[in-house]
């Protein structure tokens, strides 16, 4: 497989303090990379030093192929567009002129591809408003229309959905997902969000104590969800001796509902049980969630 | 180093502070012209102009430049010029 970024034992202290140590990461071409992690694990340290804002204390990481020590990183660099903490944005000019700036920046002569990012992230239509009168959603598309200035191979976004409503969420989720399939752009983003990025990522990689602790695309992840049946019902210790004599997984949510983990045969559950004078008064079955995985590889009872 | 110029100058043009300041020093300029008596030399005109234009520039640069790094613009600037 092809890696637009690799890193390699990464590590960065500040001090004596360590935010990252043998950090190995891998993002393939083309993928959705979700990176998910608590607050201070180190994910925004590892964006900042990927874009070159920081530079690691030990280690090396490779864009396109081309290591941080060799002086070609600059054109790799080139080829990303990054949003880092806030929409890095100049609030007293208007959308068009803002993006105008970045190709200024950047370097290229003339504004061709202009209007067609504008339309591509839908602030076509702001014609004169300046940008400190954006809504918070519309500040962050424009953000994103200043990273895809100069036609970038991997997009870095650092939490880009915060603070957003449920309507901006899908609106940053439709282009994302847009830009990834029209353009073939790949995509790094952290962010706490973990259902909504379960609905986007093909790649995810949990960071914790400074290091990744699993790298895991998506449909491994599926496989690894386990499948629980979650039941309801009105006398609880029957229903544990049974599950026990079974040696059937179980969990006791509350004195009502239990987890299932295994797979049962359902009437003949219900059967038994109801000859032991317990009722079944309800029962699903349920996907394990992200959120679940991810509590349960970092340790959730230990953060408590 | 001359994109990051072209592109700060772009800058200037629209940032409405920066005329703001060209139009009160023209306007100072113009105000003591008129109002000094006809035997001043042109020493003392250039004098008084230089010391307004050196309070305004202080100023002005000072929330042009800052205004950069607040809003995070220097960002975009080093990721993709480092």
């Amino acid at each position: 497989m092809e890696y637009i970024l690799e890193t390699h034992n990464l590590e960065k202290k500040y001090g004596r303090f360590k935010v990252l140590s043998n950090l190995n990461m891998h993002i393939p071409k083309g993928s959705i990379y979700g990176l998910i992690g608590k607050n201070g694990a180190g994910k925004t340290t590892l964006i900042r030093i990927v874009c070159g804002l920081q530079k690691p204390t030990l280690g090396t990481y490779t864009l396109y192929g081309i290591s941080n020590e060799s002086r070609k990183i600059i054109n790799a660099r080139k080829r990303i567009g990054a949003i880092i903490e806030s929409p890095s944005i100049c609030l007293d000019m208007t959308a068009e002129d803002n993006l105008k700036e970045q190709y200024k920046v950047i370097g290229i002569p003339n504004f061709d591809n202009l209007h067609e990012i504008l339309k591509l992230v839908r602030l076509d239509d702001t014609g004169k408003k300046t940008a400190k009168h954006f809504s918070l959603g519309m500040k962050q598309r424009l953000a994103i229309a200043i990273a895809l200035v100069g036609n970038p191979d991997l997009l870095i976004l650092d939490e880009p959905i915060n603070g957003l409503d449920p309507e901006g969420i899908i609106e940053i989720r439709e282009l994302i997902l847009k830009l990834n399939k029209e353009k073939g752009i790949t995509f790094l983003i952290s962010s706490h969000y973990l259902d909504e990025l379960s609905k986007i990522a093909t790649c995810y990689g949990f960071i914790d104590k400074c290091r990744i602790v699993k790298e895991i695309s998506s449909e491994e992840l599926e496989q690894n969800f386990r499948k629980k049946t979650q039941i309801n019902v009105n006398n609880v210790k029957e229903c544990v001796k049974y599950l026990e004599e079974n040696k059937i997984q179980y969990k006791v949510i509350s004195d009502e509902i239990i987890d299932i983990y295994d797979k049962i045969n359902i009437s003949d559950f219900v059967i038994a049980l109801s000859k032991r004078d317990c009722i079944v008064n309800n029962m699903q079955e349920k996907d394990e969630s992200l959120e679940n995985y991810y509590l349960n590889l970092i340790g959730g009872a230990d953060n408590v | 180093m001359y994109k990051l110029l072209k592109a700060g100058f772009f800058r200037l043009k629209k940032d409405i502070i920066f005329w703001l300041f060209i139009f009160i020093t023209v306007v100072i300029a113009v105000f003591t012209l008129f109002t000094h008596e006809k035997d001043i030399v042109l020493d003392t005109i250039i004098d008084n102009f230089i010391m307004y234009i050196g309070l305004f520039i202080g100023i002005f640069v000072s929330i042009f430049v800052g205004k950069e790094y607040s809003e995070g613009i220097i960002r975009n600037k080093i990721i993709v010029r480092t």
